[in-house]
């Protein structure tokens, strides 16, 4: 009966399905690389990540330095050629704004996030998505005065299955609007493998435009997505998404 | 001159009421009276992004409620918020409070394909007044609707301190919308237009599109509105978008018991990109209104599943 429960217990486990994540703005991707992979329909997530003050950009800063943080985000694919996030970074502020008080999270910076694929991976065509963060944003004069996330770019993703393990080679143009985001602008990558005995756990390795970042994300217990990694293969990122499906 | 004034249209107001609500419980009525209590406990969260001292104001309430369905479309309801938790939003929140308290009546006219809901009482969002609401399922994709309002404002409210509020305005606001719903079937997705004159005597209008998934729906929506003369900006037009999301709770099946205790039917949250400091308001006459779910019984678009099936109590 014991070892029912454990054999039970460990299926359980690896009962899992491939699910991927540039998890610090809660959207499917790399590290810090989108992809144009998508989710399945349905599927809505809910999660937080700490992000090294190398991913923050440059704009977000509190007293003239750059910090170390945490973002939050829910996402959701309404249909399988569309998927929308929100997501917030948590900002340092001094206290009420007071430069005499402590520093602390007072303040968020808040962006939506969208990818659309025209374009479906099959057996010669890659995946194609366009797509952005912080996408729409608004003030009293109409243009938003921060936009440190707003970024555009296109991606195409390709998928090759070698004796049950999967290759990805993933390839995107990105355009940031804020200028001292420059660094990141431009064709960035990245590859990732799927072992064929547990394909929910995927690494990976990517270039950013300014780094190389290497990690690897799995989905665990069904409802559960981690993903560790290292952003120029020295600071550490990650984060814990909750995944749930709504059809 | 004045008083007597406004004492005429508030009698006038009341007789209009009245009148409608016992000519109209006559006809339009259909099917034996099903009468059933529904008891049930649910909790709202408000959070506001406003400053530097905490990340965000958050007030939750428990909002234990009743419904009484006394056969014949007839509803009455009442609602009461319990505050748990409040960092951020003025002490008055901490008070428990009657949120609502209504009577409403549904009437179908199926061969003329018009249904229509008429409340009175105490609404949700502070007003008070009468409430009717019109659905026209034009087919099976598209259905127009209306609102019309005349309400004031109320506060009621305690707390175990001796602070209490007991407050009826005394200044009418009227609420007059019309729109249209657009259901694409084999998406289980709906596009809603609505505009019209809002409580702040503004203008606006709003378009959303709706996936409606198994237990949950996730919406997008843009609002162009009028400002209103009580904002601190200039006059004008202002925009704002932001998204919905609506989670309907177990049990999703209506029971059949004549006394049921349950959860609140739903949890519904909505974000806007840009606060819209007092545009386009509205209130509700139910207490577990959502986005999901026809504010009249109509076999049309969400009311065809199954969470949304009239009640049918065992006699």
């Amino acid at each position: 009966m014991k070892k029912k429960l454990l054999i039970c217990q460990i299926m359980w486990l690896f009962l899992a399905i491939p699910l991927y994540a540039q998890m610090h703005v809660g959207m499917n991707g790399l590290i810090h690389v989108p992809t144009a992979d998508m989710d399945t329909v349905g599927l809505a997530r809910l999660g937080i990540n700490y992000v090294p003050m190398e991913m923050v950009p440059d704009g977000m800063t509190c007293d003239g330095e750059k910090f170390n943080t945490f973002t939050h985000y829910m996402s959701v694919t309404p249909f399988r050629w569309i998927e929308i996030g929100y997501g917030c970074t948590l900002w340092k502020f001094h206290y009420n704004k007071n430069p005499k008080r402590e520093t602390g999270f007072y303040a968020k910076d808040r962006y939506f996030s969208v990818k659309i694929q025209p374009i479906v991976e099959d057996r010669w065509w890659p995946s194609l998505v366009v797509g952005g963060n912080d996408v729409y944003g608004s003030s009293d004069g109409g243009e938003s005065l921060s936009n440190y996330y707003r970024n555009f770019f296109v991606a195409a993703s390709k998928h090759f299955d070698c004796h049950g393990h999967i290759l990805g080679a993933h390839v995107a143009y990105r355009k940031w609007k804020r200028d001292y985001n420059r660094k990141w602008n431009g064709v960035v990558g990245g590859i990732t493998y799927q072992p064929s005995f547990y394909q929910p756990l995927r690494a990976m390795a990517e270039w950013d435009g300014n780094a190389v970042n290497i990690g690897a994300d799995c989905r665990i217990y069904k409802y559960f997505l981690i993903q560790c990694g290292l952003q120029g293969c020295k600071h550490f990122t990650g984060g814990l998404t909750l995944c749930f499906e709504l059809l | 001159m004045c008083t007597f004034a406004w004492l005429f249209d508030t009698c006038m107001i009341r007789k209009l009421v009245i009148i409608l609500l016992l000519a109209f419980s006559f006809v339009g009525a259909n099917g034996q009276p099903k009468q059933q209590v529904e008891l049930f406990c649910g909790a709202d969260l408000y959070y506001a992004d406003v400053n530097f001292i905490r990340l965000y104001n958050v007030l939750l309430n428990l909002t234990p409620g009743v419904k009484y369905h006394m056969g014949h479309d007839w509803q009455l309801a009442a609602q009461a918020e319990i505050p748990v938790v409040n960092e951020g939003y003025a002490n008055r929140y901490n008070m428990i409070r009657l949120s609502l308290a209504a009577v409403s009546k549904q009437f179908h006219f199926p061969d003329a394909k018009q249904h229509f809901k008429l409340s009175a009482g105490l609404f949700g969002s502070e007003r008070y007044g009468a409430d009717l609401r019109w659905m026209y399922p034009v087919n099976s994709w598209l259905m127009l609707n209306a609102r019309l309002g005349v309400v004031r404002d109320w506060q009621l409210g305690f707390d175990f301190d001796d602070n209490t509020e007991c407050d009826f305005g005394s200044k009418w606001y009227s609420l007059a919308l019309l729109g249209g719903n657009i259901w694409l079937d084999p998406w289980h997705t709906e596009l809603r237009a609505t505009g019209g004159r809002y409580l702040g005597k503004d203008y606006g209008c709003e378009c959303e599109a709706i996936r409606h998934f198994n237990h949950c729906s996730v919406s997008l929506f843009f609002q162009l509105h009028e400002l209103t003369s009580s904002q601190y900006r200039k006059k004008g037009h202002s925009e704002t978008g932001g998204f919905r999301l609506i989670v309907m709770l177990p049990p999703y099946k209506k029971s059949r018991e004549k006394v049921v205790f349950r959860p609140a039917s739903n949890f519904n949250m909505t974000y806007y990109a840009q606060s819209g400091d007092g545009t386009m308001k509205k209130y509700f006459t139910d207490p577990e209104e959502n986005g999901r779910t026809n504010a009249i019984d109509v076999d049309w678009g969400t009311g065809k599943f199954e969470e949304n099936q009239p009640v049918a109590v065992e006699e």
